[in-house]
């Protein structure tokens, strides 16, 4: 199994999902409980990443982080170098290509708190944070388990776009999904076998996790 | 009014540039801190290498490190084509192997000056997968009659829009009258090695590859071929070219590549050498 890209892959996964689940709660939170003009508008990008192409997201942030743009001329400036096939730059187009899965289903848990439990709350004397604290994130706390594990699951898996902004780099770049598809052109056929074994089990996992909280939020429903 | 509204959008657009600039580098500093990645990346010999040269690579590099220990040279495999727009767009390669000179001219044309230098001629070999027999003559009439009698359903060839071995195969199937015979029926590798790996998981029935992969053992065990000659396409002289001359690894590799020993290597493994043909 290929320390390097498996290393490459859990950075990855591990800093998507730390840098997206406070955006998540903090931005599900706001689209949950508030409406405002644009609601549309701002549901209808965060969604947009599900259903582009990944090539068309790699295409722009190539476009993007090119050193002709001013963009990119900005982003070399600050870090002494392009973007383009490094870590950082997948990193950028993991955090974009999986912001659905983060505010999603954190969005949806916070729209099934009802409004009465959050009166009960401040009647009851605690303040809004304290609420947020001690009330909403355990009702939120499925959702926000189901999002870290999409995230995850979804980062390991995500190829088109990584492979574009990445290149196929080992050690920098090279995730597991592209070290399949470069082991096969290696005629390594064992190894691919080890590392797909590997990501069908990861996303079982990841499944199994959504599976057992949103089951466990059914019950408790039934049972207030 | 309209030198007014222009400037009003201006500094909006500025503003969500910086906006977006410090979110980015939130971001990345946070991945750049986490496990001193930058750092690792400084030492390392990024080497981008055609595909053709997949299979001999270990055996280059293990050569090389016999006179330079400690270099940690790592590869990324690709298309030409596809490297090279990488390069030009910033990618952190210090040096590059490419499978033809034209690669290197899109370099080049970013990069005046560019340190560059021939170090093999690519050959193409006929590749069958197992079961089926064609008979093996370097002028492909085999080939030409087991298209016509229907025994090539799938015929692999690396991309010709970004793969030299590509363009060099798709030459040699018109030379030898056949490209026309293979219309609807071929399959696009994205690179050289890629269209071998049709041929040896059986899901293409041959292909037009380079010399090196159809004799590396891995593929020669489970394929049949044949050496194409060199007279139906032209020549495939592979350049490199010194991405980074400010790093000692990357100059000792690019020397290394012209030295005794890797132009041994290359010489048994299906390239004539840099200054043959």
């Amino acid at each position: 199994m290929p320390a390097d890209a498996t290393l490459t892959s859990l950075w990855l996964a591990g800093l998507t999902a730390l840098v997206l689940i406070p955006v998540g709660v903090a931005a599900g939170r706001a689209l949950a409980m508030n409406d405002f003009p644009g609601k549309g508008v701002v549901e209808t990008l965060v969604l947009l990443p599900l259903i582009l192409p990944p090539t068309v997201l790699g295409y722009y942030l190539l476009v993007a982080l090119a050193p002709a743009n001013p963009i990119g001329q900005a982003i070399a400036a600050l870090f002494g170098g392009s973007l383009a096939f490094t870590f950082e730059g997948i990193l950028i187009a993991s955090l974009i290509a999986n912001l659905p899965f983060a505010i999603q289903p954190i969005q949806r848990s916070f729209e099934a708190i009802p409004e009465n439990v959050r009166e009960a709350a401040w009647v009851s004397g605690l303040s809004r944070l304290q609420t947020l604290w001690r009330i909403e994130l355990p009702l939120a706390w499925p959702g926000i388990v189901t999002a870290a594990a999409l995230v995850i699951a979804h980062t390991l898996g995500e190829f088109g776009v990584i492979l574009m902004v990445g290149g196929n780099i080992p050690g920098e770049t090279q995730t597991l999904s592209i070290a399949i598809y470069d082991r096969l052109q290696a005629f390594q056929e064992r190894e691919a076998a080890t590392i797909s074994i590997i990501l069908l089990v990861a996303s079982l996992a990841a499944l199994a996790v959504v599976h057992a909280t949103t089951g466990r939020r059914k019950t408790r429903g039934r049972g207030a | 009014m309209r030198p007014r509204r222009n400037a009003i959008s201006t500094d909006t657009g500025r503003w969500l540039t910086r906006r977006g600039v410090l979110g980015l580098g939130a971001g990345a500093a946070a991945a750049s801190a986490f496990g001193g990645r930058q750092a690792l990346a400084s030492t390392h010999l990024t080497i981008a290498a055609a595909a053709n040269l997949r299979m001999i690579m270990p055996e280059l590099l293990a050569s090389f490190a016999d006179t330079n220990a400690g270099m940690a040279p790592r590869v990324s495999f690709g298309a030409s084509g596809n490297l090279a727009r990488q390069i030009v767009q910033g990618a952190p390669f210090d040096v590059f192997l490419s499978a033809d000179r034209a690669r290197v001219d899109i370099v080049a044309k970013q990069q005046p000056g560019l340190k560059r230098a021939t170090f093999a001629e690519g050959r193409l070999a006929l590749l069958v997968r197992q079961g089926l027999r064609i008979t093996a003559s370097d002028d492909l009439s085999g080939l030409s009659r087991a298209i016509a009698d229907g025994r090539i359903k799938r015929f692999a060839i690396a991309n010709p829009q970004h793969a030299p071995f590509g363009m060099a195969a798709q030459a040699a199937l018109e030379t030898s009258g056949v490209w026309d015979g293979l219309k609807g029926r071929l399959a696009f590798g994205e690179n050289v090695a890629q269209a071998a790996q049709f041929v040896v998981s059986g899901n293409a029935d041959a292909a037009l590859v380079a010399l090196s992969l159809a004799m590396s053992p891995d593929v020669a065990s489970r394929t049949t071929y044949a050496a194409v000659s060199p007279k139906l396409h032209a020549p495939l002289k592979q350049e490199m070219a010194l991405i980074r001359p400010d790093k000692p690894a990357a100059d000792a590799f690019f020397a290394f590549m012209l030295s005794a020993p890797a132009q041994a290597i290359l010489a048994k493994s299906g390239y004539a050498g840099a200054n043959e043909g």
